[in-house]
């Protein structure tokens, strides 16, 4: 009954609020090239998210609304199927504590409704898949004396870093061992080893795609050195430590801020007294590595839109509370005999939360991604060779391009990306009637000029296009 | 450690969270998944448009090379605006070779410039003091405001 309440409680919700098109609410610019890639079977930005690649396009393949609705119902999948499994191994880890069934559904529900988690669970990105990816391997981790082989505990963690590269973070915890030993055998390890070897493999699916020239094809995967600059993102290696000190003090206090938010006051007093309650090793150990290292990592890793990567953190924090939860219910219902009571509170009260989040979370009214697309191509000329500053911008038109097969005259040009030579092979193969220069640094004068017969546009970030009127 | 010890703990460390928590999360400079390259600023008649995000410059001759910069401070690096008004877009230098190049400037023109009714200037550097001069013969459409002119400093400004 319970995870089926849950699914109820979070399908609702979900639905109502999920993104119906292209969106870019809730950090989802990235969208479109995601879109795009799977439905192309391209390769998007580095490093290139297979797992999700693979997932989107079996969801694009489901006859109901458009491309992009399909690939944001992956999201609504995902975060529901890990509020579940969040429950289930709450559920087991507290098995022998009273009112642990509560506790867990009462921690699931809270993680499916924080903010940042419900408005992953609407729109296209990889975080949805990646808060699941990382919840299975906590729960793979906490199944001692089971069936799982030790290669399949070290495959699943390999998997999941097929999602998102920062899943990486999560293998020091495969040296862990049980029954009562800190860390695993040499033999145990070495099983992981290979099954984490055999889960990355999946990168491997890169080149293959690369070979066919999709559209949506970023890096030079076909060459050894230009696969591993690939799916390392070494093009976004400056952005690691970029912040001053000041900038990453800031961001730990807006930490703090968002921590509030995502669980209230309330929340983050039971969590907090969750952790100080000092968990099982078993527990204790993955969630604390968990909350620390994408914290940090959030913190470090300059982009604009880091707290993305808090998505563990907030499982993580679910997790405490549960504990604090439970800790507390047992010794209020033992002193104060008012067991429903507080019971009915929290639930209620986390009921309460819905309609006050609605509004902030509500993506299903965010139509600028699918106006922008609507207006800008109807005032780009034919056959224009357009050139896009700005991921919302860019990523938006080749949905509209390679996804909805909209304006093929048009040579939809990434201005960040004319530096690097793979990108001119790219724009060759993609557009064969494009003069694409052969040289080192194309600059989009070059191309231009290249090209005289065609209008040129300029779209730059957050700014109306430019179509000059005479050449 | 007892059960009222961590929960005192635990209320102590929800107060601080609750006194230092802020809402902006830093993000000094925009980085995102295109990476951002800086602007050459640099063509010749033939390379087409140059594109300094905020606004294009087109040389209308046949033969010429030219150069764009971004004015930082115009105020500072030229002179301030003209009374009651107000720089409302970017500030750029273009050069060209040869001197008389006519170039058409473009400059991105979203609605809050037009209920600014910003003008293209240019910088009049013959006049003592130099002085700001609106470019006549502007073309607004589709959200963009174009001018031809002489190579020169050009900036939008508007009313404050």
């Amino acid at each position: 009954m319970v995870p089926l309440f849950l699914t109820i409680i979070l399908g609702i919700c979900y639905s109502l609020t999920i993104a119906p098109s292209l969106t870019w609410a809730h950090f989802s610019v990235d969208g479109g090239d995601l879109i795009s890639a799977a439905a192309t079977g391209g390769v998007p930005h580095p490093s290139g998210y297979p797992l999700y690649l693979i997932l989107a396009r079996g969801f694009q393949l489901i006859p109901v609304g458009d491309l992009a609705f399909r690939t944001n119902l992956l999201s609504a999948v995902c975060t529901i199927l890990t509020a579940l499994l969040l429950n289930v191994y709450l559920s087991h880890q507290l098995r022998d504590h009273p009112f642990s069934q509560f506790t867990s559904f009462l921690a699931a529900i809270a993680y499916g409704l924080a903010p940042f988690v419900w408005g992953q669970g609407l729109v296209t990105e990889v975080y949805a898949l990646h808060g699941l990816l990382v919840m299975i391997c906590l729960y793979i981790l906490s199944l001692e004396n089971s069936n799982i082989g030790e290669w399949m505990r070290g495959f699943v963690f390999g998997v999941a870093a097929t999602n998102h590269l920062t899943a990486i973070m999560m293998l020091p915890l495969l040296m862990l061992g049980f029954d009562q030993k800190l860390f695993a055998s040499a033999p145990v390890l070495l099983k992981r080893f290979w099954g984490v070897i055999a889960g990355l493999s999946l990168y491997l699916s890169l080149p293959i795609r690369a070979y066919f020239n999709p559209p949506i094809n970023w890096g030079d995967t076909s060459s050894p050195i230009g696969f591993f600059w690939f799916i390392t993102g070494l093009i976004y290696r400056h952005y690691l430590f970029s912040l001053s000190a000041q900038d990453m003090v800031q961001r730990l206090r807006a930490f703090g801020g968002l921590l509030l938010e995502q669980y209230t006051w309330l929340g983050a007093l039971l969590g907090i007294y969750g952790l100080i309650t000092l968990p099982p090793r078993r527990v204790i150990i993955p969630t604390l590595w968990m909350g620390m290292v994408f914290l940090l990592f959030s913190v470090f890793y300059g982009s604009y839109d880091s707290q993305v990567y808090l998505m563990p953190v907030w499982l993580a924090f679910a997790i405490w509370l549960a504990y604090g939860l439970q800790d507390l219910l047992v010794f209020a219902t033992n002193r104060f005999k008012l067991k429903i009571s507080i019971l009915g509170f929290l639930f209620v009260a986390l009921m309460i939360r819905i309609p006050i989040l609605f509004a902030s979370v509500d993506a299903s009214k965010d139509f600028r991604a699918h106006d922008f697309i609507i207006n800008t191509l109807k005032k780009i000329p034919e056959n224009s060779l357009v050139f896009v500053d700005g991921d919302e911008q860019l990523f938006s038109l080749w949905y509209a391009q390679f996804g909805l097969h909209q304006r093929l005259d048009l040579a939809i040009v990434a201005e960040g990306l004319l530096p690097y030579k793979w990108y001119h092979e790219n724009l060759q193969n993609t557009y064969s009637l494009l003069d694409v220069p052969q040289r080192d640094n194309l600059n989009p004068s070059e191309l231009s000029a290249a090209n005289p017969g065609r209008v040129i546009c300029f779209i730059p970030h957050d700014k109306p296009i430019i179509c000059p009127q005479d050449r | 450690m007892k059960r009222s010890v961590r929960l005192t703990i635990a209320l102590v460390l929800t107060g601080v969270l609750l006194l230092t928590a802020i809402g902006v999360w830093a993000a000094p400079k925009f980085q995102g998944t295109v990476p951002v390259i800086p602007v050459t600023g640099k063509g010749t008649c033939t390379s087409g448009p140059i594109d300094m995000g905020t606004a294009l410059f087109t040389p209308q001759s046949s033969d010429c090379t030219i150069t764009v910069e971004l004015v930082e401070d115009p105020a500072g690096s030229y002179v301030p605006e003209p009374e009651g008004k107000a720089f409302t877009g970017d500030t750029f230098k273009v050069n060209a070779d040869p001197k008389d190049t006519i170039v058409q400037v473009c400059y991105a023109y979203p609605p809050e410039f037009e209920k600014k009714e910003a003008k293209i200037h240019r910088l009049n550097e013959e006049a003592k003091p130099p002085v700001w001069v609106e470019v006549s013969g502007g073309d607004i459409g589709d959200g963009t405001f174009c001018v031809n002119s002489a190579v020169g400093v050009f900036s939008l400004i508007g009313k404050p």
